[in-house]
């Protein structure tokens, strides 16, 4: 199984980053203000967003041959949570472009979205 | 055949500059959040932003005669990656890409990504890469090299038009060389050659050609070269005036490798 690279320091994001966990439910509300509700999904969906905001060429062109290997949103890979450490075996990428901003010589920024595929 | 022009500096794009890798995978979403994937690897593109400031009146006159020759959207031109290294097989000097000299002999690059070279012959030899692209456009032909006795490299760029060469010296510590310029004339292709005395080794890492009249940082490459087949994604292509002789634009461009 493919795991997320890091960039050269070892890290995975820069700061700033966000972690969003939702967890889906059906609320059914009835006439008498009662209602029913279920979940449409076993597990809470968790997403990523790496940022990136400056780091060297070649650290994001390792990630970037690593979303093109994954294929885009095709891939599964596994991925380690910056937050707590927990690794996740079944992740991929949210979206299937990836947007690489160079603003400087060997300087570039990116921002991207890791999704938990497990349910 | 249409180049993508370089501007008036030798470069082809200034910062910042946005590119993307486009890729396509039909999704079934299941209603428990589940997915059904399928990738469509034929269908992948790389898209560039490019974003001007000020332009001569010479250089926009230049992008406008070009877009108005690609018609727009509608023909393809050939597009040189602003960022990217126009060698195949940057690191692997074994592979077919590379013309080696008779008693030259190459090592692909380790985990460092180092090779070696190797003069077994009485002249100097060396390896040549050719590449598809306009031969007059200014090019940057680099690499770094060390020698534990030292040596003195011949590094050139070369088509049916002329010449360009430089012959660095190098020794123990790793230096980067290179050779620079541009070959006035109208061959389409131009081709890099680094040649070692008789009797020499030297290492070589991040070999590179790019487009612009200097070094810069290096990009591994295998097959796929920074050589894109591509077209304008954009109808209309807009200028503003900021001032005497100070033009600015957005260019957007969809590619594909070229072959």
């Amino acid at each position: 199984m493919a795991a997320f690279p890091g960039i050269g320091t070892g890290a995975v994001t820069q700061y700033p980053s966000m972690r969003h966990v939702e967890s889906p439910t059906m609320v059914l509300q009835y006439a008498d203000g009662r209602e029913q509700r279920f979940r449409t999904r076993c597990e809470p969906a968790i997403r990523w967003t790496i940022h990136l905001a400056d780091v060297t060429t070649e650290d994001l062109l390792q990630i970037e041959s690593f979303f093109v290997e994954q294929q885009g949103q095709s891939g599964s890979f596994s991925f380690t949570d910056p937050w707590d450490g927990t690794e996740y075996p079944d992740c991929s990428f949210e979206s299937g472009e990836f947007h690489a901003d160079s603003f400087a010589e060997g300087r570039s920024a990116s921002t991207l979205i890791i999704r938990n595929n497990q349910v | 055949m249409l180049f993508y022009p370089q501007l008036s500096t030798g470069a082809i794009a200034q910062y910042p500059l946005r590119r993307s890798a486009v890729t396509r995978c039909v999704m079934n979403l299941l209603p428990d959040g589940s997915a059904i994937k399928l990738a469509d690897p034929d269908a992948r593109t790389n898209r560039w932003e490019l974003r001007y400031t000020g332009l001569s009146d010479e250089e926009r006159t230049t992008l406008e005669k070009f877009f108005r020759a690609a018609e727009g959207a509608l023909n393809d031109f050939t597009f040189l990656d602003p960022e990217g290294n126009l060698l195949r097989w940057s690191e692997d000097a074994t592979k077919p890409v590379w013309k080696r000299d008779g008693l030259i002999g190459v090592t692909a690059a380790n985990e460092f990504g180092v090779s070696q070279m190797r003069n077994n012959g009485q002249v100097g030899q060396g390896i040549e890469q050719i590449v598809s692209g306009p031969g007059w456009y200014q090019y940057c032909f680099s690499a770094e090299a060390r020698s534990d006795t030292p040596a003195a490299i011949v590094m050139s760029l070369a088509n049916a038009d002329g010449q360009l060469v430089a012959e660095p010296s190098c020794g123990a510590a790793w230096r980067r060389v290179w050779c620079a310029g541009s070959i006035a004339g109208l061959t389409n292709d131009i081709r890099c050659r680094v040649e070692i005395p008789a009797g020499a080794m030297v290492e070589f890492r991040c070999m590179q050609l790019v487009a612009q009249p200097m070094p810069g940082s290096y990009k591994r490459t295998a097959s796929s070269p920074g050589v894109y087949s591509a077209r304008f994604a954009q109808d209309q292509i807009q200028f503003r005036a900021d001032g005497v002789n100070d033009h600015a634009t957005v260019v957007r461009l969809a590619g594909r490798p070229g072959e």
